[in-house]
């Protein structure tokens, strides 16, 4: 995954990391999307579970998958009221992303030119800051451009 | 008769003094006036109330030992469940149940809602606010993600409108009907918060967007009120002072993998479940427990938390075609003048968030003549559903 340097101004909430979902979480800071997949039955899973919802094994490994996603649904927020750090960066996109490896993937989505937010847009995955210092994946829009260059600040979105 | 034949039936409703946004008064308080109100309605004393059960209301309510305690009651069947709005029907069915098995004789079922502005500022040492479930490992129930910007109930919801606006092709004019008719049907009840607040479409158009598509009047109300409801058998019904109303039909909750977020519709492709066709739903067994038709429902309430749950509803149990429920609110309509006509008494979006059980209450009140204003006329039947599939047909004792 790339690395986005976001605005401190738009950083968000970090993720409750505990001991059994560490592993995806330090993949993530790595720059690696991977998911679990069922070392009984094969199939990819999302969210982090310690059992396959399909077949009930407990045993799993973390692949790497295919960053790249269509949007399935995705919104503009233009008040947030959950917490004061989506609160401060409004407005932002969010949305649902249906990846490539056919898991669908919840994930802020960075566009600066609006077409994020609509239906079967192509985004890709990458990796950006949380309040928690933990890194987590977003999804960013091609008119983002190349790792490294910040996004103008999120309250210019059109 | 449908196939349910359960031995039970509401006796007694109440609800707090008033619904508002800052009430002054606690959640103990605000039940007990519920509770008391519901007790003279049934006509009973509080020692023949043996059975309580609660969701424990909104943020933090009231939980069952603060009432029993308070109200000196003796019980000997409490329940409590998880402190959310998706409980409405599991309550009630729950309470028909327990009187129809003689586990209890009388179970009341109270809720209450108070505001982190109101009289949740001063509670907030009892955890008021509530569990982020947005944070736990697999998301929230409304399918939030507080750590990528989905952090409200209401933020998700956003995305099942708009999952459905763009594959239906439904307007924002479309969306705004549902709001529109349920300040219509509150202007006629006076126990509605917003009863004073006409709502034109270019009035809509001037609130807010929150997350689109949903302007300010899309969302429900953050309010405090209480409500109660006591069910008892038919034979002890008959003993009553009030005109008991038929519990006919029940159909749970549905949830799973593919259809959990509470408030989007199985094959809408919200949360991590995925895109399907709309199959015909078990949730519509409800018309076959209560020995009824679709056609024969008088009048729909739903849980409309949001304004496109409405949309869910009509779709999910078959009265609408997929894809079809935003045509059939734009044409057809769904307030005082509609055939079928939604949320008498102004829903959650205009009376107040009172869970649902205003909504049920309002339906016992049109079965028996008493709601004034916007009575409807002889109504038989009358449906409570949600998005959830979770449903209770009431209607009148033979």
């Amino acid at each position: 995954m790339k690395s986005l340097d976001i605005d401190p101004r738009s950083v968000g909430p970090g993720p409750v990391v505990h001991p059994e979902v560490a592993p995806f979480w330090s993949n993530v800071a790595a720059g690696r999307l991977c998911l679990q997949v069922c070392g009984t039955c094969g199939i990819v899973r999302y969210p982090t579970s310690p059992i396959c919802f399909a077949c009930l094994s407990f045993d799993w490994t973390l692949v790497p998958i295919s960053e790249r996603g269509l949007v399935a649904s995705a919104v503009i927020v233009d008040r947030a009221t959950g917490s004061p750090e989506w609160a401060a960066m409004v407005p932002y996109i969010s949305g649902l992303i249906d990846m490539d490896i056919g898991v669908r993937m919840p994930g802020r989505i960075l566009c600066l030119c609006g077409e994020g937010v609509q239906r079967h847009s192509v985004v890709e995955a990458v990796r950006v800051a949380s309040a928690t210092g933990t890194s987590i994946f977003a999804f960013a829009h091609s008119c983002i451009g190349d790792a490294g260059s910040p996004p103008t600040p999120t309250n210019e979105l059109p | 008769m449908g196939i349910l034949d359960l031995d039970a039936c509401i006796v007694g409703i109440g609800t707090s003094d008033s619904f508002g946004f800052n009430l002054g008064k606690s959640p103990i308080r605000l039940q007990s006036e519920s509770f008391v109100h519901a007790l003279a309605d049934a006509g009973l004393q509080k020692s023949s109330i043996d059975g309580f059960i609660t969701a424990k209301g909104m943020p933090g309510g009231v939980d069952y030992e603060e009432f029993v305690l308070s109200l000196g009651l003796d019980l000997r069947w409490a329940t409590q469940l998880w402190s959310h709005g998706r409980w409405a029907t599991n309550t009630v069915l729950e309470g028909a149940l327990v009187v129809a098995a003689g586990l209890a004789n009388y179970v009341a079922i109270a809720n209450t809602s108070v505001t982190a502005r109101g009289y949740g500022r001063f509670l907030r040492e009892l955890g008021g606010t509530g569990p982020r479930e947005g944070l736990r490992d697999i998301g929230g129930g409304h399918g939030e993600w507080d750590i990528h910007g989905i952090d409200t109930p209401g933020a998700a919801t956003a995305l099942v409108a708009q999952s459905y606006m763009q594959r239906y092709g439904a307007s924002g004019h479309d969306l705004s009907q549902v709001a529109l008719a349920f300040r219509q049907h509150a202007a006629l009840n006076p126990m509605a918060i917003m009863r004073d607040k006409p709502m034109t479409y270019a009035d809509y158009l001037d609130e807010p967007w929150i997350v689109h598509p949903f302007r300010r009047p899309d969302y429900c109300l953050s309010s405090e009120g209480a409500t109660c409801v006591i069910i008892t058998t038919l034979e002890r019904a008959r003993d009553l002072a009030s005109v008991p109303v038929r519990i006919l039909g029940g159909h749970g909750l549905c949830t799973s993998r593919e259809d959990y977020v509470l408030f989007g519709r199985p094959g809408l492709a919200i949360g991590i479940s995925p895109e399907a066709p709309l199959q015909p739903d078990p949730a519509q067994d409800v018309y076959h427990q209560a020995g009824i038709s679709r056609s024969d429902i008088d009048a729909l309430y739903v849980y409309d938390s949001f304004s496109s749950n409405l949309w869910m509803v009509l779709e999910r149990f078959g009265f609408c075609p997929e894809g079809d429920a935003w045509r059939y609110v734009t044409d057809v309509g769904v307030g005082p003048a509609s055939p079928l006509p939604v949320n008498t008494n102004g829903g959650l979006l205009s009376e107040g968030h009172l869970l649902g059980y205003a909504h049920l209450i309002e339906m016992v009140r049109q079965l028996r003549g008493e709601a004034g204003q916007r009575q409807l006329p002889n109504p038989s039947a009358v449906q409570w559903a949600t998005p959830r599939g979770d449903s209770i047909i009431l209607g009148r004792c033979p």
